[in-house]
């Protein structure tokens, strides 16, 4: 895949981001430099600590990088807050409040681009009552009426740290089938962290792979694996020279490997496609591994090698 | 960038409606508020209406001099109770809008992560900041504004009692402009304490501190903020009275200097040994009511700007606005 000049529209693009908490606090984010094309569903995935969190709340115009840039809609973070929804990790709420006074609230901060009826309806499903105060909510409640809350105001970028956490695997499926509707139909580009891999393989069309606070694996979905072989066969690691190999591990008396190829593969190995899962889990359990970006997720400014 | 074009939004003002978040999130405290200066304010009336009969003062109110002068008969009791309640209502509400601006207001918010569901909504976080500020201290202002307007009501209504006299201690803060500037000072204060300390209880507390320091130090300093006046007595007279706010006094020698009285009483050889001539008092007089308090008020509204200017920096320092 390349990166087509002929849709200019990027909904991030961060270049040599750096965010330090405390003087001597350790790098939560270190150079870190990407691209996320507008109208992708990308996952953002990445051991604890890895600086997900970090990433979505600079994009939101919540936190400021120690250092690097990073666009959002083309402009620095917190410019478009009417068209960019953020949903944080411990969803905060206002307690005191009703359901119907949180989305009305919604409606106030939002004017002109607020979607009551959309709002109303992923709260309907959910089967809550409008009048109850928000304090009476379960957790997976809670989140629901937050996502009503993201949703609601239509925005053109969505940021979601850990969006699905405490949902019972009903309301999971069911909420992420709404997600990703509605965002096919908008067009809209979400970036959601995650760490049910299985789940972000059947919503996203694009990865984002974060390690030690930098991209480790970029780009669309099909690309990444499509880059990939799995290999099984007679040999050791260094027979699978020039390819990169991310992860590989003894299997009766050869070798299964994860690779990255580099030209064609001889045919003494039996290759097949890894999943998403597979290519994810190769790269978190293997960090040393070198980074691999796609030219359409690739910072423009900074080209970005391993 | 050119991508700010397509903000169809963006004019439309969300003021309105963030005005209406800020009084729906508080709502509680709203009304606590507008019962607190209703009941306070029935408390004035009746003080300033039934409660003034039943009562007469006895003796000759000379200032200066404590309890010359008292109000005595069947009601006097209940009058002057309930009008040191009512002056104490008024000059702890700059307490009560430190607590409130550093717990639920300002507090609670960065605590529980609530005042980034507000910023990721489509308004700025400073016009969130300025709603937050402002819509209390609207409240703030008309109340703290009835109540004055009726204790001075009630202190015209007998003017001789030394609780209604500016100079009895713990009155002054009741009967003019600094009862408003002082609790928008708590207010931004309590703010500025949330943002630093972004915990409710310490923010609270610490809020309180700062508050009390700010009453302390401007107690201490009053006397000096505009030109005092002095009454000087020979040995025979000793000290003279006067009205208005005591600050100072001692004994003058025959050089004009001014120290510290010996305690010779009318022992002639001790006053001569001290070569002291006479005797001073140094005061604001009664006059200076309102060159003082407009001072004191200027000095408290100009502390509350530089309060609020740090709020708003420091949430500038951390977001994007």
């Amino acid at each position: 895949m390349s990166s087509t000049s002929t849709t200019p529209a990027v909904a991030i693009e961060a270049t040599g981001l750096d965010k330090r908490y405390g003087r001597h606090g350790q790098a939560a984010l270190d150079q870190c430099s990407f691209r996320l094309p507008a109208g992708r569903i990308s996952a953002l995935v990445g051991p604890n600590g890895a600086g997900k969190s970090t990433l979505l709340a600079i994009a939101a115009g919540l936190l400021r990088p120690t250092s690097g840039h990073l666009t959002v809609l083309g402009a620095a973070p917190g410019a478009h807050r009417d068209r960019v929804a953020y949903l944080s990790q411990d969803k905060p709420l206002y307690p005191q409040l009703s359901i119907a006074d949180t989305l009305r609230m919604g409606a106030e901060l939002n004017p002109g681009h607020w979607d009551a009826a959309y709002a109303d309806r992923i709260v309907e499903q959910g089967d809550l009552d409008p009048r109850a105060r928000v304090r009476s909510l379960s957790g997976g409640q809670r989140t629901r009426v937050a996502l009503a809350l993201a949703l609601g105001k239509r925005p053109q970028l969505m940021l979601l740290d850990e969006p699905m956490a405490d949902l019972d695997p009903l309301a999971r499926h069911e909420l992420m089938g709404t997600l990703m509707a509605d965002a096919a139909e908008h067009g809209t580009t979400v970036l959601m962290s995650s760490h049910i891999v299985a789940e972000l393989a059947d919503a996203c069309d694009h990865l984002l792979l974060l390690g030690a606070g930098r991209i480790r694996l970029g780009g669309g979905i099909d690309d990444l694996t499509a880059a990939h072989s799995l290999v099984t066969g007679r040999g050791t690691a260094a027979d699978l020279a020039p390819h990169t190999v991310v992860e590989s591990r003894p299997a009766g008396r050869g070798l299964t490997a994860l690779i990255r190829r580099d030209g064609p593969l001889d045919s003494a190995w039996e290759a097949q496609e890894p999943s998403m899962e597979e290519l994810i889990l190769a790269h978190l359990r293997n960090p040393g591994a070198p980074a691999l970006i796609t030219p359409g997720t690739t910072a423009s400014a900074v080209a970005v090698t391993a | 960038m050119s991508t700010a074009v397509f903000s169809p939004f963006s004019p439309f003002s969300p003021s309105t409606g963030l005005t209406w978040t800020v009084l729906r999130l508080h709502r509680l405290a709203l009304w606590v508020w507008v019962a607190y200066v209703a009941l306070t304010g029935a408390l004035l009336l009746w003080l300033w209406g039934p409660g003034s009969s039943g009562w007469h003062i006895t003796g000759k109110c000379v200032a200066g001099v404590v309890n010359a002068c008292t109000a005595t008969g069947p009601g006097a009791g209940t009058y002057t109770h309930l009008l040191g309640l009512s002056t104490s209502l008024i000059t702890i509400v700059p307490a009560i809008a430190a607590a409130f601006a550093g717990g639920t207001l300002i507090g609670r918010e960065l605590e529980r992560g609530t005042a980034a569901l507000a910023w990721t909504q489509s308004v700025p976080p400073a016009r969130w900041l300025a709603a937050k500020l402002a819509a209390p201290a609207a409240f703030l202002v008309v109340g703290t504004g009835i109540l004055v307007a009726l204790r001075r009501l009630v202190a015209s209504g007998a003017s001789g009692l030394p609780d209604n006299q500016w100079f009895t201690y713990g009155v002054y803060g009741s009967l003019g402009p600094t009862a408003v500037a002082l609790p928008l000072l708590g207010l931004s204060l309590g703010a500025l304490v949330a943002f630093i300390s972004r915990r409710v209880i310490s923010s609270i507390c610490v809020s309180l501190a700062l508050t009390g320091i700010v009453i302390t130090a401007l107690g201490e300093l009053r006397g000096h903020l505009w030109t005092t006046s002095t009454v000087t007595g020979d040995i025979h007279q000793g000290y003279r009275g006067f009205t208005g706010l005591f600050l100072d006094e001692g004994a003058v020698t025959a050089s004009g200097a001014r120290i510290a009285d010996p305690l010779c009483v009318s022992d002639k050889s001790c006053l001569a040994q001290h070569d002291i001539t006479g005797f001073y008092r140094e005061f604001q007089p009664a006059s200076h009511f309102w060159p003082l308090q407009l001072v004191e008020t200027g000095i408290l509204l100009a502390l509350t700007a530089l309060a609020v200017t740090a709020v708003f920096a420091l949430l500038r320092r951390n977001q994007r606005i």
